[in-house]
Formats: structure tokens, sequence, C-alpha cells
């Protein structure tokens, strides 16, 4: 769930030692990478493209249900995101992609992009982006 | 942002100022070409009298050795003055992020984003506006920047208007504007100068 207060993480089990007094309270939640976790602001201004980015950042969202009946957001599972900054093709602009998981899905099992593609749940692309930038 | 430099006003003070401010007006300096020893951090004499050189060359009165906010920016010394000062920001940036100063109603804020054109549909999208003060546009709408000046922005988050895509507007300014003059969108709609909306968006 995203905060509003300042973030501050150090620690051993985070990359990012991060410092961020959030002055503007703006909504801020924790996303993995690569088995890690960053921040990232968790803003709903979305954006429709001309033409979108042909590699795009995509935001992994976890739901129960099926693509044809979608259920609730997995609560405790934080999203799982394709890049990062420093990579060649991110930009803080990401797609939100839905996973479809069973009732029975430990929040959290899966931390990586490579995770969700190997775990064989459903996946569908809803071509919407929105402004998320890591911070 | 916790590593910015605080525009301090220095001058020449017994015992002498030491400090990052010092280090960054003589490294100013010094590209400029003026000689007054090592970079040391030292505001010592042969510091106040390159100084005195700088604001003579420059016109800056009054002729001294103290440097305030406006011979800051004279020099290109990129700091922040604390009375501009609204976010009490402390963060790190620990993935090395494009971070862009901007003003907003005359107060200085920090956006993160690479600030590229966006193929965007602004139909489609919210944007907000953002000012960028230019001595004219190229044929390619490539802008003719006004060196120190920050662009500015119409709305911070919070405000229903706000956006992070912004729509660049072109400001143009006579060769003689004082860079940092406009720092609002208000001052830049009531100012005498053409506004140009551009079709470019970025984040």
């Amino acid at each position: 769930m995203p905060t509003t207060g300042p973030i501050y993480r150090v620690g051993a089990q985070f990359t990012e030692q991060l410092n961020y007094s959030n002055p503007l309270n703006r909504p801020v939640e924790t996303v993995w990478y690569r088995y890690e976790m960053y921040f990232q602001l968790a803003t709903d201004y979305g954006v429709v493209f001309i033409d979108p980015p042909q590699v795009s950042v995509e935001e992994y969202l976890f739901r129960y249900g099926t693509p044809s009946s979608p259920g609730a957001f997995v609560s405790d599972q934080y999203p799982v995101m394709s890049l990062i900054p420093g990579s060649y093709h991110y930009q803080p602009i990401c797609e939100e992609v839905w996973v479809f998981v069973p009732q029975d899905y430990r929040p959290n099992h899966l931390k990586s992009q490579q995770d969700v593609l190997l775990s064989n749940y459903p996946i569908v692309h809803t071509g919407q982006y929105f402004v998320r930038p890591i911070l | 942002m916790s590593d910015a430099l605080t525009c301090t006003t220095v001058t020449l003070t017994h015992p002498y100022t030491q400090g990052d401010n010092v280090k960054a007006i003589q490294i100013a300096l010094a590209g400029y070409g003026y000689e007054f020893g090592p970079i040391d951090g030292i505001f010592g004499p042969l510091t106040a009298s390159a100084v005195e050189m700088f604001k003579q060359w420059e016109g800056i009165k009054p002729i001294n050795a103290t440097v305030d906010l406006a011979v800051y920016y004279a020099m290109g010394v990129r700091c922040v003055s604390t009375s501009e000062l609204t976010e009490q920001l402390d963060y790190n940036n620990p993935m090395h992020q494009v971070i862009e100063t901007a003003w907003f109603n005359g107060k200085k804020y920090w956006a993160i984003g690479p600030n590229i054109p966006l193929p965007i549909n602004p139909e489609e999208t919210k944007t907000a506006e953002e000012y960028v003060i230019v001595y004219g546009v190229g044929e390619e709408e490539e802008p003719h920047l006004v060196p120190l000046q920050l662009n500015i922005y119409d709305s911070i988050p919070g405000m229903p208007q706000y956006s992070p895509i912004w729509h660049l507007n072109y400001v143009i300014v006579p060769q003689d504007y004082v860079p940092n003059t406009l720092r609002s969108a208000e001052q830049v709609l009531n100012s005498p100068y053409q506004v140009i909306p551009s079709d470019r968006y970025v984040n």
C-alpha cells in the first residue's frame, strides 16, 4: 500500500540507501526489481501515447481471478518492475501488466520479472501507461 | 536538497570565511580566467580581489568583495537561496537520476525526469504548462536557451491542474533579459514577452 510520509531506508535487505523526506506528501510504494526492494511514486497520472515505446517499462500487478473475470488485487504483494533507472530503456512511465494468481498464492513469492514470466500464471498487458518514477 | 549548495553571502572577513561556497566561487572565477592562487575554499585577499575584478567586468554594483545571490547567478554557480526554498527536501538520489530545478510562484522545486520529448496524445493525456525562457526558436524548433534561467512550472503536486507531463511553451525574451527575473507563470503571462506554445511534451 502506498504511503505518503517520509521514506528513509537503510539496511542490508535494501539495495537503495534511500533518503526521501517527501515534502509534498506524494504516494510512495515499495516495488520489487530482481529480488531487491525499490521505491516509486505511485501516481495515477495516465499517459496516452501516439507511439507507445518499443520497450516499455512494465509494472506487474497481481490479481486474483482470471483474465476474463478479474478479481481483487493481492493486497500484500509488491508490484514487480521490469526496469529501473540506469537501464537503457528505462523511463518513468510504465505499463500496467496484470498477473492472475490463484487464491493460495503466497504474497511476494514472485520478486522479479523473470519469476513472473516463468510462473506460467496468466498475464494481461493492459496498454495503460502511468507516470510512476522510481525514487 | 541536502547536497545542494546554499547561496550564503560571503565576503572578506577575519578570520577568513571557508567552505564549499568559497570553493565554488573560486572554481567559477578560475573558469573566467581570474588568478588568485590555489582553489582552497578560503576567501582571502586574493579571492576578494578577483571577486572585485569580476564584478567590475560584469558591471555588478557595488564593486566590492561581497558575493551575494546576484553575484552567484552571474558567476554561474549553481546554488539555492534559502529565501527561495519552499521544499525542505532531503533526497539522496540513490539512482543518480536527472533532477531539474524549476520555479513555481517564485520558489524553487525539484523534479525527477529525463526531460525528453514524449510522443503522447495531448487530447487524451492530462498535461501541465511549463515555460522555457529563450532568446528565440529555430526553424527545427530548437530553443536558444537563456543561460542560468530555470524553467517555470504552472503547478505543483496537490494542485488540480498539476500533471507530471509538461507542455513546453517558449517565452521569447530580449538579449538584455536578466536571467531568473521571471519566476512564475503569472509573471510570464503578465510580461510583455511573446509566449509560443510548442508541440513538445516532456516528463
